[in-house]
């Protein structure tokens, strides 16, 4: 217990102070605008999280560098802007009926109408108030769960059966996003498929290039997953707005005319809500894929069902907003337990920052991250201690440091925010456009990177217009290089025996599972995806 | 050392002795063969701005990583061959990766010069008793199992021909770096491990025991401790950091480069140096010019010889 | 409207078959032609160690069977699924006006991209024909302002040309913004980080 916590406390050290012992504010600082930046970016229309982690990632790399000095400041922004952002998506969905993201959907169904009712202040403090509880809950059923799983997945599984368990989740994820199961497999394997591209573990040299060199590395990773992601949304966007040509929005007369307290009593009517959709978020969230549209309706729905009222949902109750927001922020926290048990992504703010701690530094993620070594000192050598745990205390520090930021000036700062919810799309899509050349040209040193940005882009274009889920895409992207090693070596210790996978009791349930999973998925009735 | 490290200054110097005035006309960029954060990278940066200070050359770094060093490689042949577009990497990219690489060949670069070599050595926990390579061998006949930390697939080769040699059979370790290798070691993963020169601070702290040098020469850490060599295993599997240009340099531009790059990595003073003396004792390794093509084409022909009888 | 038999004859949707021939097409391409041109290793190898262990074509085909598989049962689930009443309307598609965008789209990025890499040479090029400079971009390419022309030149009509195609006008506060954004990355990218280099000064 007693390494536990010097674990602990080495952890919460590093975030405060330097390796000499000096007190150090960057940290701090760039968890702090970081958590502004998310709440002005989940507060525009058309922009949510993970964009804004997806755009500042390389430019948070190309100032602060790579070394593992620079992993703290980087990893504090990224978890900044996460969380923040969750909050700020209230915003543009209570003033002005327009939800950024579409769990946000649901905030406007109570949300627009209590500003209509002239409550806009209230129902922007009931909106904060849960986010950031469900936020806290979620981050705390993290703490205390990742580490016990993660000793428990490492004590159970070997090679075949982690490899398995990746199938099983991605299988997982094709099923529960997008409209069909199989197209969802498909992409997912054509996504781990691109990433083989370049390097080989044989030393043969460069595989699936087309003998362009600069590909001789892989498809860089980042212009990749930048492409699919924003600059698909960015072609969307700007598509619609040339097709439009109007995105005005209509301001509410009077916003304030109501009853705008926001106190203990209110506290106490939305709390038991509040609590039940933190719990299903977060239960949602540690599953791989599903995200937050479903935790906000299945919160938004149980709120309804155990209200004594529930007519009057929709027409503009307290209980609606805090049940949608406390249950989709509930989401970030546990939705990162599959990525530091397992190095899974369950959805885009994880995939950014398992990106930002694979280009930053020799932190690892993974089971392996909580064993708890015997702390040593060597002289003239150095400390011998499992440096990952340690970071990893860190990164739980800079999640507690979002949540106080979030708590105290984040209710301030979202409630002078309506401004912003202004700018229209027309010019902010174009200047992300430039600023993902800029950052993955800087980046990646070449023009190759803004083609593979514009490449990716057009893929994840023609996948939205088809109705086709793009996570998949993305995680089996991520998540194949490692599959591969994880087979190779799997294969190779089995003594070459082609079924090593079936051999091995819980891999072969892992996959029974896995194609139980889509079996029932291809027989569900399709379900349109917002 | 010293000695050494001067001879073979001289050595680079004796056949490279005119030094002309070239100058760059525009900025140089270093390519880096290896990602940004390893050892390489912080050498070739440190390198790149003590450069910058002294010469007034403006030194742009960028990395190219992958393949080890043979993405960079394959990038730096086709630059202009004007000096100023240069990489850095270490001399397998030249003389090994070649060998199995249908694109690049030895003749595709102008070699400029060394700046640091490796300390390749077996290691064994101070705690296991053995003080040899034969005494490893003999506790793995009497049934030890043996795992080995290494780094990459080439080292865990070399451990297979090791183990090959003796007649003993071993499991492999990967670990991250050759730090990640020393703390699987001390952590009780592995009981073997290699080490490329950063487990100087173990070994001096009586942690770690050097079994066999795997360089050329014993280590400079265990002076009468065997070498591979000596244990009739005919190969050297250490490495040295070095830079390259695309072939057709001028030979002027190349020796005054290497020149540049000698005087910091020299220099105890410099930044470049006080890492390549902490990273890969005992200090800077310069060969250039002539000598290190030379050198390069000698180890190019053991490689071949190497790949020939894993593959009998 | 055709009659009520017609309506529940089985229609099924071309998005739908034509997803699963293409991704089939693609896989045997890949698997028959880009992959034995394109990997060197095999599927299985002998190591250096003298150990059978994957090669580097094994995952690749791996996957590639995977999706031969998929797509198969893609197209035979399209095929099983004839008692459909209704149309699928999950089932995206692409129309011909998005493809009409995406033609135009392109055309204005990849403008601005030709002006960000051939500015700064031609520019060079032209002042050295006059006998201004004797440089080459090569050798300028560290030098401002020629180190920041082709950015700024063709950011400006990229994201200017985007803009004004979305607004369907030329509205000057939205340029203001263009010209604003473009000073702040160069105040970043090109000015506060010393060893980034703006496009087009790596391919150089």
């Amino acid at each position: 217990m007693d390494l536990v916590l010097e674990y602990v406390v080495r952890g919460a050290h590093g975030v405060f102070f330097s390796a000499a012992g000096d007190f150090i504010w960057l940290p701090i600082a760039m968890v702090f605008i970081g958590v502004l930046l998310g709440i002005v970016i989940g507060a525009v229309p058309g922009l949510n999280g993970p964009f804004a982690m997806a755009l500042s990632l390389p430019i948070l790399i190309s100032t602060f560098g790579v070394s593992n000095a620079a992993l703290l400041p980087i990893l504090g922004f990224l978890i900044g802007v996460m969380k923040g952002a969750t909050v700020g998506g209230a915003v543009p969905a209570i003033l002005f009926n327009t939800p950024g993201t579409p769990d946000a959907y649901l905030t406007t169904l109570d949300g627009y109408p209590m500003a209509k009712n002239g409550q806009a202040m209230k129902a922007l403090k009931i909106a904060h108030f849960s986010s950031a509880a469900g936020d806290t809950f979620s981050d705390i059923v993290l703490f205390l769960t990742a580490p016990v799983l993660a000793v428990f997945i490492e004590r159970i599984l070997d090679l075949p059966e982690k490899s398995a368990l990746i199938i099983l989740s991605l299988s997982f994820m094709a099923a529960v996003s997008g409209s069909s199961a199989i197209k969802g497999l498909i992409v997912g394997v054509l996504g781990m498929l691109l990433a083989l591209m370049g390097s080989t573990l044989s030393g043969n040299g460069p595989r699936m290039t087309f003998g362009i060199i600069a590909l001789g590395n892989g498809l860089p990773v980042t212009s990749a997953v930048l492409g699919v992601l924003v600059i698909s949304e960015v072609f969307m966007g700007i598509e619609q707005s040339a097709r439009d040509r109007l995105s005005r929005v209509a301001a509410l007369e009077n916003p304030l005319s109501g009853d705008n307290s926001f106190g203990l009593k209110d506290i106490r009517a939305i709390m038991p809500r509040v609590c039940t959709s933190a719990v299903i978020g977060t239960i949602v969230g540690a599953l791989p894929g599903i995200g937050t549209t479903l935790a906000a309706t299945l919160g938004y729905e149980s709120a309804r069902r155990l209200s004594k009222h529930p007519q009057k949902f929709g027409t503009g109750v307290p209980e609606g907003v805090a049940a949608t927001e406390a249950a989709n922020s509930a989401v970030s926290g546990a939705n990162l337990i599959p990525v530091l048990s397992l190095g899974i992504p369950g959805n885009f703010a994880a995939v950014f920052l398992i990106l930002a701690v694979e280009s930053v530094g020799d932190f690892t993620l993974g089971p392996s991250l909580f064993r708890f070594t015997e702390i040593k000192n060597v002289e003239g050598y150095g400390m011998i201690i499992n440096k990952d745990l340690v970071t990893c205390f860190s990164i739980f520090t800079l999640m507690v440091l979002g949540n106080v930021f979030n708590w105290t000036i984040g209710s301030w700062f979202l409630r002078s925010l309506g401004v912003l919810a202004r700018i229209p799309k027309s010019v902010m899509l174009p200047v992300v456009l430039l600023i993902t050349f800029t950052a993955v040209y800087a980046q990646d040193g070449g023009f190759v990177a803004i083609w593979i940005v514009l490449v990716f882009g057009t893929v994840g274009y023609v996948l939205r217009k088809l109705n086709v889920s793009i996570l998949p895409f993305v995680i089996g992207f991520i998540l194949s290089p490692k599959l591969e090693e994880l087979v190779r070596g799997a294969y190779s210790a089995s003594g070459g025996d082609s079924f090593f996978m079936l051999k091995s009791p819980l891999a072969l349930a892992f996959l029974m599972i896995a194609v139980a999973i889509m079996v029932l998925a291809g027989r569900r009735k399709p379900h349109r995806v917002p | 050392m010293k000695i050494l490290v001067s001879i073979l200054m001289l050595l680079g110097l004796v056949v490279s002795p005119a030094q002309a005035d070239w100058q760059p006309k525009g900025p140089i960029k270093l390519w880096i063969g290896f990602g940004a954060g390893g050892g390489t990278d912080t050498q070739a940066r440190a390198l790149a701005e003590e450069l910058e200070a002294r010469r007034g050359w403006r030194i742009i770094p960028e990395n190219k990583a992958g393949g080890g060093g043979t993405v960079m490689a394959a990038a730096l042949k086709e630059a202009p061959a004007d000096g100023q577009t240069i990489g850095f990497a270490i001399n397998t990219t030249f003389d090994f990766a070649t060998l199995k690489s249908s694109n690049l060949s030895l003749d595709d670069f102008t070699y400029i010069t060394t700046t640091a070599g490796s300390q390749m050595a077996v290691l064994a926990r101070a705690d296991s008793g053995w003080k040899t390579l034969d005494d490893m061998v003999a506790a793995a006949k009497g049934g030890t199992k043996i795992v080995w930390a290494d780094w990459g697939a080439q080292v865990e080769a070399a451990a297979e021909i090791v183990a090959k040699h003796f007649g003993i059979k071993v499991n492999h370790l990967r670990a991250k770096g050759g730090k990640g290798s020393l703390n699987a070691l001390v952590a009780r993963d592995a009981n073997v491990g290699w080490g490329g020169g950063v487990q100087r601070g173990l070994v001096a702290a009586g942690e770690l025991v050097i079994l066999a040098s795997a360089e050329d020469k014993p280590l400079v850490q265990a002076p009468k401790t065997k070498t591979l060599r000596d244990y009739g295993i005919d190969y050297s599997f250490g490495f040295q950091f070095m830079l390259a240009g695309p072939k057709g340099m001028s030979t002027e531009a190349r020796d005054t480069i290497a020149k540049a790059i000698a005087e910091v990595v020299l220099d105890p003073t410099s930044k470049t140096h006080k890492f390549v003396v902490k990273q890969y004792p005992p200090g800077p390794v310069v060969v250039a010019g002539d000598a290190l093509a030379a050198q390069l084409a000698a180890t190019l022909k053991a490689n071949r010889r190497l790949l020939e009888a894993v593959s009998k | 409207m055709t009659s009520s038999t017609d309506h529940r004859r089985w229609t099924p949707n071309p998005w739908d078959i034509g997803f699963g021939v293409v991704t089939l097409a693609a896989s045997l391409v890949a698997l028959f032609f880009w992959f034995p041109h394109d990997i060197k290793g095999g599927f299985v190898e002998i190591n250096l160690a003298g150990r059978l262990e994957p090669g580097d074509a094994f995952f690749p085909v791996l996957l590639t069977t995977t999706m031969v598989i998929l797509s198969v049962v893609q197209l035979l689930s399209v095929a099983l699924t004839r008692t459909q009443q209704e149309p699928d309307t999950t089932i995206g598609k692409l129309t011909p006006a998005n493809l009409r965008f995406l033609l135009l789209f392109y055309s204005v990025v990849l403008a601005g991209l030709a002006v960000m890499y051939w500015l700064g040479p031609l520019t060079t090029a032209l002042l050295r024909g006059l006998g201004i400079i004797d440089q080459s971009y090569r050798e300028l390419l560290d030098t401002a302002p020629y180190k920041y022309l082709g950015y700024v030149g063709g950011g400006f009509v990229m994201t200017a040309g985007l803009i004004t195609w979305a607004e369907g006008k030329v509205r000057p506060r939205a340029i203001l913004t263009v010209v604003i954004v473009l000073f702040l990355s160069l105040l970043i990218f090109g000015i506060l980080l010393k060893n980034i280099q703006l496009p087009p000064n790596a391919d150089f």
